[in-house]
């Protein structure tokens, strides 16, 4: 067997990346098209100035479909990214955007537990060649893990950090359940971080709010993921 | 004065024919055809060539990269702005010094109306200093 071929599990990641991206395209396209005739709209509704009995409620009503248009095309944005990860098994990214990325796209699950979920991102971070898309699933696994131990309001702070030619991503909880486990790491899967060539020190029960921290190291192109 | 000539280049019927709507409504000449091929038979037309080409980057058989390419080639006074749906910014960086910028699909109308306004201009000026130079 040749040995640039994709083995099955990375062929199928390549599959969902590709059908995601593909729809997530597709979204855009409709949302351009609504938001065109939302704006065709909005142009008549000017032109037709006082005349029009009604206009300022059909103005209102144009300005709703312009906001949820922005949101939806922000967020098909996000999960074409997303699954555009997915193409490569290594590539070179910036932390800060891919973890921003599946924060994002996890917004949702922290919105069901009325969480607030934010990321603190370091500035000047040094550019890591990895494998983005399993760095997302790293992260969201360390996430729901932190949602699952918190109380309604509280916050899920996600904080990046040079560290030489590695970066620290440290994940914060703010009202952390009583009982909750001072170190959340075991929840992330122990293969995930080996095939990343991650590490999670164990936490120590005395930083506030910390409840789990990845060390990310470039992964050298020729070990091939 | 004459309206800015635009030509917009994008497979989605509605949208392309619906924004080439809402420019006119802001005294733009704008045209919108729905096939790259469409798009270079109208601009070899001595009479309608555009100021300004809105170019959709993924379209099928002729894609928005070889439609860039063959408008410089026929005019390169031609200012072009690509649409795209996700950034594409591999891409983008790519062909940077053959357009003038690029927008990400939906369109913000006033940033595209100012741009448009910017290439109108460029072209001009590159038109009347080739006026001068062969003068």
């Amino acid at each position: 067997m040749s040995t640039t071929q994709p083995n099955l599990h990375d062929a199928r990641l390549a599959f969902v990346g590709r059908i995601i991206a593909g729809v997530s395209h597709e979204f855009k396209n409709h949302l351009s098209v609504t938001k065109e005739l939302s704006g065709l709209l909005d142009d008549l509704l000017a032109m037709e100035k006082d005349a029009l009995p009604g206009r300022e409620r059909l103005t209102k009503i144009t300005a709703g479909i312009g906001e949820r248009v922005a949101a939806a095309a922000e967020m098909a944005g996000h999960l074409g990214r997303f699954a555009h990860r997915m193409d490569f098994p290594l590539s070179s990214f910036s932390v800060n955007e891919v973890a921003g990325e599946i924060l994002f796209l996890t917004r949702r699950f922290a919105r069901l537990k009325n969480i607030t979920l934010e990321l603190d991102p370091a500035p000047d971070l040094p550019s890591m060649h990895s494998n983005p898309s399993l760095l997302q699933f790293v992260v969201f696994s360390a996430v729901m893990a932190m949602l699952n131990h918190l109380e309604k309001q509280g916050a899920v702070r996600v904080a990046t950090a040079a560290a030489g030619d590695r970066v620290r991503i440290a994940f914060h909880g703010e009202k952390i359940r009583a009982g909750a486990p001072a170190d959340l790491s075991p929840y992330i899967p122990g293969e995930a971080l080996q095939a990343l060539h991650a590490q999670c020190p164990p936490v120590e029960p005395d930083q506030a709010g910390i409840r789990a921290v990845l060390l990310l190291s470039p992964i050298p192109p020729e070990s091939g993921g | 004065m004459q309206y800015p000539r635009v030509l917009i280049v994008d497979d989605e019927k509605e949208f392309a024919s619906t924004l080439a709507e809402r420019l006119n409504m802001r005294n733009m000449d704008a045209t919108a055809v729905y096939r790259a091929e469409d798009a270079l038979a109208l601009i070899h037309t001595a009479d309608h060539v555009p100021d300004v080409v809105l170019l959709d980057l993924k379209m099928p058989n002729i894609d928005g990269l070889q439609a860039l390419e063959a408008i410089k080639q026929y005019d390169p006074s031609i200012e072009v702005i690509m649409l795209t749906g996700h950034g594409d910014r591999k891409i983008i960086e790519g062909i940077s010094n053959l357009i003038l910028d690029y927008i990400i699909k939906p369109v913000d109308l006033p940033e595209l109306v100012k741009k448009i306004g910017e290439a109108t201009q460029k072209r001009h000026a590159t038109l009347s200093g080739a006026d001068g130079e062969t003068a």
